[in-house]
């Protein structure tokens, strides 16, 4: 099967004799070189975590999250140049939106309009398909939700979700505390996000108020963004019951993540 | 030209702007419209505590021409949204026909979410300011009832056809506005949470009292009364009107 990849892959619009369109999975195979983000659900909130990568010592940890309204906002893994395309589109969605209605656009709305998009983008010639796949929370009146999208155009409704590099760990953590969700307090929350988040680091790496965003949105609260000093409680918390105490990141730390050679993925 | 540019001469009512060549609809070279042909008369709609109750005549006139006298002039969109408006009866079921539209496919969706009466003023609005400032107004005073689920009280609503939209406990459109509106006002502020049988009674006073000094009405009626489960449409009622006042005899309230 491997061998004939090379003859059906130059373009989205050529199928495989096996049936795969070879340059959709590689848009997925795109997500999976970002940096992980994980994103999960309570009956009252929903919290999305993130691990910002930075190219270098010199320059800051790229953004992951993005708000796009009072009550809805997405994390993203994949191709950084992608992300705020998607953003100003959907943005102008929810802007349209309210305009027209004096409502907030609901999730499912955006998430069924933005995978429709990325939808076409497989089934054009000359171009390709996006290469983000999001983690998108919201909340309305009637309670939270969260979405995953996949430069294939499907969209997921989750529970719980991680995407990027080395997710598959964060997957498992979420699938083996999944019941516990539900009923969770919204600190206990951010915990297994941040625990999950965790299981996703390489090797001599931390979780530090440099490279951790936190969002939260609930049906009471509104999207809010937590970075740098803001996620410091959070993360002495995780410290304080896996032992050792917070640390912001050393150049030492720095050197080693391979992440930061890789310019266009965060 | 299209269709509706050209009712025939003879029956075609005067444009309501002027006689000029232009304003003419059978010569407009423009697609604009000039004024309201097949209309509708009032609509009146006061909130009660639990709901909203609204009420319309079923008569639609052309001109002074009583043309069609049971007509459905209240159109429910969906369990939480009811609409009715003066005017041209044809732009009135235009926009209804785009809101039944959005209204299948949010049920093809199925995902729980379609548009309440806020997001149903709201567009309303949107549009009819959009259409006044291209010139072609749809010609109608729309009131939209029903209940909002989100906050979970009545709403109660108007826009107008210059695409005013604006919230009350009272709402009357067309020669209401002068008659109805002032006493519905009158019954709100004596009992602002009254409850739905008082809303009925008062509504069904105010047409009655409608129906004796507006020319271009009927004496059957619609009501709709929207609750915080459905919008229930009550057809075909008959109001009885007390002419004695013709006869010069004392008529005690």
């Amino acid at each position: 099967m491997a061998m004939f990849r090379g003859q059906y892959d130059n373009d989205v619009t050529t199928w495989s004799p096996q049936g795969r369109l070879h340059q959709v999975e590689y848009a997925m195979e795109a997500v999976n070189q970002g940096s992980a983000v994980v994103g999960l659900h309570s009956a009252t909130h929903a919290v999305l975590v993130a691990l910002k990568r930075s190219q270098d010592s010199l320059s800051e940890h790229q953004k992951k999250i993005y708000q796009l309204d009072d009550h809805v906002g997405f994390a993203f893994a994949g191709l950084t140049a992608d992300a705020p395309i998607i953003y100003h589109y959907l943005r102008n969605e929810c802007l349209d939106f309210r305009y027209a209605n004096n409502e907030s656009m609901p999730a499912p709305h955006m998430v069924r309009d933005l995978c429709r998009r990325a939808q076409r983008r497989t089934q054009r010639y000359g171009g390709r398909p996006y290469g983000v796949g999001l983690l998108l929370a919201g909340a309305d009146h009637a309670g939270v939700s969260l979405y995953q999208t996949c430069p294939s155009g499907i969209e997921y409704a989750c529970k719980a979700m991680a995407i990027g590099a080395r997710s598959q760990s964060a997957r498992t953590y979420l699938e083996r505390h999944i019941g516990e969700l539900g009923g969770a307090s919204l600190p206990d929350l951010v915990q297994h996000g941040l625990r999950a988040l965790k299981d996703t680091l390489p090797a001599e790496a931390e979780l530090t108020n440099r490279n951790v965003s936190i969002a939260i949105v609930g049906v009471d609260m509104g999207f809010s963004v937590y970075e740098g000093d803001r996620v410091d409680s959070y993360l002495a918390e995780l410290k304080a019951e896996t032992g050792g105490t917070p640390s912001t990141e050393t150049s030492r730390e720095r050197a080693k993540t391979p992440e930061s050679m890789e310019v266009e993925a965060s | 030209m299209y269709k509706h540019d050209m009712p025939a001469m003879d029956i075609a009512p005067r444009s309501y702007n002027s006689n000029s060549y232009t304003m003419n609809p059978v010569f407009a070279t423009n697609k604009h419209s000039t004024g309201p042909i097949t209309t509708g008369g009032s609509v009146v709609a006061i909130r009660y505590e639990d709901g909203v109750v609204l009420g319309a005549d079923k008569l639609i006139s052309y001109g002074h021409l009583r043309r069609f006298r049971d007509q459905t002039r209240i159109f429910k969109i969906n369990e939480t949204t009811v609409l009715a408006a003066n005017g041209e009866q044809a732009d009135l079921r235009y926009l209804v026909d785009l809101l039944n539209a959005e209204q299948k496919q949010a049920e093809l969706r199925g995902d729980g979410f379609e548009k309440g009466p806020r997001a149903i003023h709201s567009w309303l609005g949107r549009v009819l300011y959009h259409r006044r400032t291209k010139g072609e107004p749809l010609f109608n005073d729309i009131v939209v009832a029903g209940w909002d689920r989100k906050e979970s009280r009545p709403y109660l609503g108007h826009v107008s056809m210059l695409g005013v939209a604006y919230e009350a406990p009272v709402v009357c459109s067309g020669i209401a506005t002068y008659i109805g509106l002032p006493y519905l006002r009158e019954a709100y502020q004596v009992m602002p949470t009254m409850n739905r049988d008082q809303a009925v009674d008062s509504i069904k006073n105010c047409l009655t009292q409608l129906c004796m000094r507006e020319c271009r009405s009927s004496n059957l009626v619609q009501l709709a009364v929207v609750n915080n489960k459905t919008v229930d449409i009550k057809d075909n009622i008959v109001l009885e009107l007390n002419w004695d006042l013709a006869k010069n005899k004392l008529i005690k309230n």
